[in-house]
């Protein structure tokens, strides 16, 4: 079910908030928690109801391991859950890509079928991997299987995260829930963002990214503008839907007095790409560093090992996302880009004092930016083949043309244009001005205004807030007319899509 | 807080009502058949025909249906004696194959029973197929659940059809279509009203600000696009033919007056289909077509024929629309060579602009 879907909004959501605040008023939190581990599973099955089994069997096994973890502390036993997660997890979302690879290396026609990927399948997995590892690590363990089951699919972060820790999850569901009025405004005032800004801009855009990359897919020799375009596109389609599905869970989990922690923290405002990957999917990241760049060793052995583990994390983490030589490709350029960006801080500590954060700071934008967006062609192309000719047209290498009707309306640059060498074409100037408008917009939205956690910065719970640091925001939202007036409009804007009920893009990772 | 939630509250329920009001008063895709129309230039259904066409035509009551292409939207008169003073309704369907250009029609024809003749308009490439895959059946589920509605078995063809019909009242796009409706109902754009019919005006900016020219010179580039990409045959054993002799005898049975004409063409496409080696598949085409009306004893005009208003072709660099009365550009005639054809039908004469094959 996916949370822009009526069936969601006005059947699903209603009912069990109305169920949920029932039970909890009524009878007690512990029933209202049963509600919820009833509806979250109801809202995972509603996708294939056969893979619940999966989820359900996947609980149950990381709940023993992990009591047995904490009963008799044997690392085989972690050893031991960490492999059964990720033989699922490898069965289920790499063995195609292995055993294809395999035959391609070994000039075999060995093939298997392609298996249709478990919904969450990577967020509820490395949710519990996590728990075991810190069972081991810190001897902590959670008594109670409601609660261990809540924690894994909880519905509004079980398809696309946040990904949760237990120390932020659990406590909340031991202390019972205190749900007040502000609960709810906060939470459905965030969940409206969200939802706007998943159906109305990410849905917005995404229709002059999509035909770019399958032209491209096609072969088709693309021109500079509409590479940057597509590619733009794309930068923003993906910002917009993964932080709006975010703000929407957490929005979603305020409504039932639960606290998700923050998953974005205007990446596009990142002035270096380590900037970038705080935050960007920032429980993602937190993951990989705890749980791998740090086992890996992490800045323990000298710059070398650092390097290569920051290398390392990323090629995994890109691995992550999907099984894919696109996704490896994307995972080892961001992993080249921290390298990178690790070295350049090393230098210009030392010997370049002279770069003043005042005027570099424009400059270190622009490429972090562009080096974001190369990553994402590779993210979003099919095949290796289709991120190279979009790369090689965003360099010119196909040269640069405009529509003839706005060459024509660009008369007065047409010396510019000529020294640019700019080729007229035929039709499709109203493409390429929305395509650009839309790009402008969602530009400044993402670079200048706040973000969720600035503008509910003194209205959120802690655990939202917890490690995150943000600049303050003149514009805050208070309880008034006026916001209640601009979230509602969002609301009705975002309703007004719901004819064309799309999916949220991090469903496929 | 409490405040708060139920001002979001008042807003959102009025904002709501709102904004279906709005869609409903300026009709941006000419559906809601209002007496008094205030915006009578539907801009943002020019593209969408085939989504709104079927809702406009439910409630237009017509006696005449025009059946075609984007030829037939956009060059046939919304008004001449042939309609005789009563609606008619124009279910040109750019760039839709004959399979739909006449699901949609009998749809129309099907709800109300007001239509009496019925205008086909036929075109060679309608009825081509590849040469290596000549199709004998026809997939209409991407459509066909729009004129079941919630007659249809499938629960999800309902829920799709529900769907788009809110949708065409609240909607993102109805919401920002409404606001279009209203900015450029004076601007070149095309536009339908709300019996089919498209203005064509985008031409007249076009032509305005590039020329004739650069029309042509498009064109040529589409069709030689579309025909140097694949080699298209007319073959008498695919579904075309089958599916046109059937929507003829169900006309026929609905006692409806049938009308079957072939389309003009200026000379440049009709060079180019020789190019594109089609020529001798317009003569086999136009051979069976004439054996179908045979068939039926109707009689057919072929308005695809060199005469003198389709030979002479307009100077590329001129800007000004008046100097190609005819015809747009080499695939699309202008309402005035649409008139002719209306005088031709009503009087069953070709004034040497068509070949008429009697029964």
């Amino acid at each position: 079910m996916l949370f822009n879907s009526v069936e969601f909004l006005f059947l699903f959501l209603p009912i069990t908030l109305v169920l949920f605040h029932f039970l909890r008023v009524r009878i007690s939190s512990q029933s209202a928690l049963y509600l919820l581990i009833c509806s979250s599973l109801f809202f995972y099955a509603w996708w294939q109801p056969i893979y619940l089994l999966l989820l359900g069997s996947s609980i149950l096994v990381n709940f023993c391991i992990a009591n047995a973890i904490y009963r008799y502390r044997k690392s085989w036993l972690t050893i031991l859950g960490v492999c059964l997660n990720l033989a699922a997890i490898g069965y289920y979302k790499y063995s195609v890509f292995f055993v294809n690879n395999l035959a391609l290396l070994y000039g075999s026609n060995w093939q298997i079928e392609q298996i249709l990927l478990p919904l969450a399948i990577s967020f509820f997995t490395f949710q519990q991997i996590a728990y075991l590892i810190d069972v081991q690590r810190h001897q902590v363990i959670e008594p109670s299987f409601s609660n261990y089951v809540l924690f894994v699919c909880f519905f509004p972060q079980l398809i696309a995260g946040p990904i949760v820790h237990h120390s932020e999850m659990m406590p909340q569901f031991r202390q019972g829930l205190q749900i007040s009025s502000r609960h709810f405004a906060v939470g459905f005032s965030i969940f409206c963002i969200g939802l706007f800004k998943k159906t109305v801009l990410a849905d917005g855009i995404a229709v002059y990214a999509n035909p770019v990359f399958l032209q491209a897919e096609q072969g088709v020799a693309l021109d500079f503008f509409t590479a940057w375009g597509g590619a733009l596109a794309y930068t923003f389609q993906l910002y917009f839907d993964f932080s709006g599905y975010s703000d929407m869970a957490i929005g979603l989990a305020l409504l039932f007095g639960i606290a998700l922690p923050l998953n974005f923290n205007s990446p596009y405002k990142a002035l270096n790409i380590v900037d970038f990957w705080r935050r960007w999917h920032i429980t993602l990241s937190r993951f990989l560093r705890d749980y791998l760049y740090i086992s890996l060793g992490g800045n323990r052995f000298g710059f070398i090992r650092r390097y290569s583990n920051l290398f390392i994390t990323m090629l995994l983490g890109g691995l992550w996302h999907g099984a894919g030589w696109n996704f490896l490709i994307w995972g080892a350029l961001h992993g080249s880009y921290l390298v990178i960006n690790h070295g350049f801080t090393h230098i210009r500590q030392q010997y370049l004092p002279f770069i003043n954060d005042g005027w570099f700071a424009p400059i270190a934008w622009t490429i972090t930016f562009v080096a974001v967006v190369v990553g994402w062609v590779f993210f979003r192309a099919e095949s290796l083949d289709g991120a190279l000719l979009i790369l090689s047209a965003m360099t010119g290498a196909n040269g640069i043309s405009l529509p003839a009707g706005l060459v024509a309306q660009l008369d007065f640059l047409s010396p510019l244009l000529q020294w640019l060498n700019v080729k007229p074409y035929l039709g499709g100037g109203m493409l390429f001005v929305e395509t650009w408008v839309w790009i402008t917009i969602l530009l400044l939205l993402s670079v200048l205004l706040p973000n969720v956690l600035q503008l509910f910065y003194t209205q959120l719970p802690e655990q939202t807030r917890k490690g995150v640091t943000v600049a303050h925001s003149a514009i805050q939202w208070r309880p008034s007319l006026t916001w209640a007036a601009i979230i509602s409009l969002l609301l009705i804007i975002a309703l007004s899509t719901l004819g064309r009920v799309s999916e949220f893009l991090y469903f496929n990772f | 807080m409490k405040h708060y939630l139920r001002f979001m509250l008042v807003f959102i329920v009025s904002g709501l009502l709102l904004l279906c009001s709005a869609s409903y008063i300026i009709d941006p895709y000419g559906i809601f058949a209002h007496d008094k129309d205030i915006f009578p230039r539907k801009v943002a259904a020019a593209d969408k025909g085939r989504t709104v066409k079927p809702y406009q035509a439910l409630n237009s009551k017509p006696f005449t249906v025009l059946v075609g292409n984007s030829r037939v939207e956009i060059g046939m008169p919304p008004e001449h004696a042939f309609y005789q003073g009563k609606p008619v309704y124009n279910m040109g369907l750019p760039g839709a194959g004959i399979s739909m250009q006449y699901g949609y029609a009998m749809h129309a024809i099907n709800y109300s029973d007001s239509v009496k003749q019925v205008i086909i308009a036929l075109d060679l490439l309608d009825f081509t197929s590849r040469a290596e895959n000549i199709v004998t059946t026809i997939d209409n589920s991407g459509w066909q659940w729009r004129h079941e509605a919630l007659n249809s078995e499938s629960f999800a063809d309902k829920r799709r059809y529900l769907a788009e019909r809110i949708s065409l009242l609240f909607s993102l796009s109805a919401l920002t279509d409404s606001v279009k409706t209203i900015v450029t109902q004076q601007n070149n754009v095309n536009a339908l009203n709300r019996f089919g019919f498209n203005d064509g005006r985008v031409y007249h900016f076009h032509v305005a600000s590039e020329g004739f020219g650069a029309l042509y010179q498009q064109k040529a580039q589409e069709i030689d696009q579309r025909l140097g990409s694949q080699q298209l045959v007319f073959n008498r054993d695919s579904y075309h033919l089958a599916e046109l002799d059937r929507f003829i005898t169900q006309l026929k049975q609905q006692n409806i007056t049938v009308y079957l004409l072939i389309n003009p063409y200026q000379q440049p496409y009709l060079d180019q289909l020789t190019e594109h080696k089609l020529g001798q598949h317009l003569y086999d085409w136009k051979e069976q077509i004439i054996q179908l009306a045979k068939h039926h004893q109707l009689p057919l005009f072929d308005f695809a024929i060199s005469s003198s208003l389709v030979t002479d072709v307009v100077a590329p660099n001129s800007k000004v629309v008046e100097d190609s009365p005819y015809f747009w550009e080499p695939a699309h005639y202008r309402p005035a060579f649409g008139d002719l054809i209306l005088n031709s039908l009503l009087m069953n004469n070709c004034h040497q602009i068509c070949n008429l094959y009697s029964q």
